[in-house]
């Protein structure tokens, strides 16, 4: 008998173009970006770059606080718990009266660097008392793992707790380490996805001192237009511009759906991991294009039957390249005429979360058939494949596969396939 | 109460670490964790933003002994007498 399918039930993301999906995918194919400079929030006299995709108006601090969490000042539980309850009621399950028992659905939700603008709030606030006390929210608000604590918390749910640190491919890590669970029987559903916020100087300047970050510069198109900061697969790409955000998915087996009524809107029909085991930053390009290659023969399907590749796509040149290569390697004659595009020169690169945010991004793509641009694109001769430049496209789309790779050396890829009934 | 401005200021400070609503009355004779549903990392919060906001140093020790909003607004006078002296 061939394993119970895991299927996708609920989608969300909260990113810079908007705090929804619904939001963030009309801006997405709009062609318009989130990112812009920032100095009343990244204060150019700490901070080496000011251009950033933030999510404003919800969060700690604002107006639209969830009360459940407001002792919690880490951003990115805030976003996390945010999409969940976004994912959860997008998937039906906030009516509550379907008899989803919670001690039968999972949560992984990750993050690449936990709380760390609370920790380093906590710690400019602490270094002027008179005592060595810092306050109690700090170490509560700091794990990588409050964020799903607080999605398990709020929602009720009461089954495996997992929070991947991958990198900038924990989201997907996460959505994969989920799917295990549910194949595992360790549950009938899943809540998965990842989160961050981690602009601090320290992160910032880091990324920016090791050049995978944009620096300021006079002469770059950004300094007159922040929104041409992230130019994925482009000749003058220059490095990622940090965001922060959440995406999640909230994942079924295809009985458990039909036991609970819930409607599958997509299929995750494969996903791989594996490491480079090489360098502290740099991927390794055949460990990037086996993790790929893994993903596909884990779908059962062959390289054609894939309609679109949504790629990590950061904008630094040594990614950008490796990544068009090994899709090059797999696609082989017919790379040219693979619609490939990154988000990322929409919404940066929000780490940890990017994975999660473009998996419910590749959701939405199935249903709509519609494949989002690749925007700020100027095309570089030795990447030569179809990046979607500026503008989204109808497509008919089968099945998308979904790549993420993180400092560390670790791959992550996914494949989605449009549900179908039949 | 000697200074009602402190126990104003007090008052703001509790509300802001345990996010009350608005609604809610503070008085001196209400209790912190009681009536105003501050729990035990609340009540670190609440400590903390009283060392902060007043520049008293706040004795861990001395804690205990704080039922009372009116407890935390003599407490505080207290270590500003004596900490000023």
């Amino acid at each position: 008998m061939a394993p119970d399918r895991i299927v996708v039930v609920g989608h969300a993301a909260v990113t810079c173009l908007g705090p929804d999906l619904d939001t963030t995918w009309r801006r997405l194919v709009a062609g318009e970006s989130g990112l812009s400079s920032r100095p009343d929030r990244l204060d150019p006299g700490q901070y080496l770059q000011d251009v950033a995709g933030l999510v404003d108006g919800v969060g700690p601090g604002t107006p639209l606080e969830d009360p459940a969490i407001a002792r919690l000042g880490s951003r990115f539980v805030h976003f996390g718990l945010l999409a969940a309850r976004q994912a959860w009621a997008d998937a039906g399950l906030d009516r509550g009266d379907l008899g989803v028992p919670g001690d039968r659905v999972a949560v992984v939700v990750g993050s690449g660097l936990g709380g760390l603008d609370l920790y380093h709030a906590e710690g400019r606030r602490a270094s002027s008392r008179k005592t060595l006390a810092t306050g109690p929210y700090l170490v509560p608000g700091l794990i990588a793992n409050q964020a799903a604590g607080q999605v398990s918390q709020q929602l009720g749910l009461h089954g495996p707790s997992l929070s991947p640190a991958n990198a900038c491919a924990t989201g997907g890590h996460a959505i994969a380490s989920a799917a295990l669970l549910l194949r595992a029987g360790e549950a009938d559903l899943a809540v998965c996805g990842a989160s961050e916020s981690a602009f601090t100087p320290e992160v910032v300047n880091g990324f920016v001192t090791m050049k995978a970050m944009l620096a300021r510069k006079p002469g770059d198109r950004s300094a007159g237009d922040p929104s041409q900061a992230s130019r994925p697969f482009s000749v003058d790409r220059a490095g990622f511009v940090m965001a922060e955000g959440a995406g999640i998915l909230v994942l079924a087996t295809e009985s458990a759906a039909r036991r609970f009524g819930l409607t599958p809107q997509a299929v995750l029909e494969g996903w791989a991991t594996n490491s480079d085991g090489f360098h502290v930053a740099q991927p390794h390009p055949d460990r990037v294009r086996r993790c790929l290659e893994l993903a596909i023969g884990h779908a059962g399907i062959h390289p054609e039957q894939v309609d679109y590749y949504n790629a990590h796509g950061t904008s630094t040149s040594v990614n950008d390249r490796v990544e068009a290569e090994a899709v090059k390697a797999i696609f082989g004659d017919r790379a040219r005429a693979l619609p490939v595009s990154s988000i990322k020169g929409a919404v940066g690169h929000a780490l940890g979360a990017a994975p999660a945010i473009e998996a419910a991004v590749c959701v939405r793509a199935l249903r709509e058939q519609v494949v989002p641009p690749t925007i700020n694109h100027r095309a570089d001769p030795a990447l030569d494949l179809d990046f979607v430049p500026d503008e989204a496209r109808g497509a008919r789309l089968g099945r998308i596969l979904s790549a993420s790779f993180g400092f560390g050396g670790t791959n992550n890829a996914l494949v989605f396939g449009r549900w179908n009934d039949a | 109460m000697r200074d009602p401005q402190l126990f104003d200021a007090v008052c703001a400070l509790i509300r802001s670490v345990v996010k009350l609503d608005p609604s809610v009355p503070i008085a001196p004779e209400s209790t912190l964790v009681d009536d105003l549903g501050v729990d035990s990392l609340d009540l670190v919060s609440v400590f903390l933003e009283v060392q902060d906001a007043f520049g008293v140093v706040v004795d861990e020790e001395d804690l205990n002994g704080i039922v009372s909003v009116a407890d935390l607004v003599a407490y505080v006078e207290g270590r500003r007498a004596s900490q000023a002296a």
